[in-house]
């Protein structure tokens, strides 16, 4: 049914945050990434409580379009590999994925809020135009 | 729906990349379905004030 991946090396500097390398066929992946970007202008360490669902973005859903049920499908291997030389990758990161081999059914998803916090105004001209 | 596909030799030499992140992925291989969503939030009123970061 499905082709064989032949992957000649791999260089992979680093993999972080729940990220995956697999190697071999897979029935189903499921990924799930939540993040609370803050830039704060001063650092805070030890303090980290924030309880995420006070954001509505890792409430909301997602639209994500699904798949059309395929009733015939014929697929002919004339060559059943896929030759790959060299990869070369830097950084996965985030509940992301380097996958050799095949899949059957792939589900990933990601939320991200951004903060700046700022302890003073910066903008101190714009507020005032704005009231 | 009939779909009928042919594959022939497929030799990729060298891939290349830089970073991969938030929930993306890179595949050598064949997949019946892939379902990738993702929501990103900057807008200006990120911009957040004081020292409390949780809205009310």
């Amino acid at each position: 049914m499905y082709r064989t991946s032949a992957v000649d090396e791999v260089i992979l500097n680093s993999l972080a945050s729940s990220s995956i390398l697999q190697t071999g066929d897979t029935e189903k992946i499921q990924c799930f990434s939540a993040a609370l970007a803050i830039q704060r202008e001063r650092t805070d360490f030890g303090r980290f409580d924030i309880p995420l669902n006070k954001y509505d973005i890792f409430s909301q859903p997602v639209t994500v379009p699904v798949c059309p049920a395929v009733q015939i499908k014929k697929t002919f291997h004339a060559c059943p590999f896929i030759r790959v030389g060299r990869i070369d990758i830097l950084g996965v990161s985030s509940s992301a994925l380097l996958h050799i081999g095949s899949v059957n059914e792939m589900t990933l998803q990601s939320r991200v809020k951004h903060i700046r916090n700022f302890l003073k105004n910066p903008y101190p001209e714009i507020e005032e135009e704005e009231s | 729906m009939k779909f009928c596909v042919t594959n022939h030799e497929l030799f990729v030499g060298e891939i290349n990349i830089i970073g991969v992140g938030l929930s993306s992925v890179v595949l050598v291989g064949d997949v019946d379905c892939i379902n990738l969503g993702s929501a990103f939030d900057t807008p200006p009123e990120s911009l957040v004030l004081g020292t409390s970061l949780v809205p009310l």
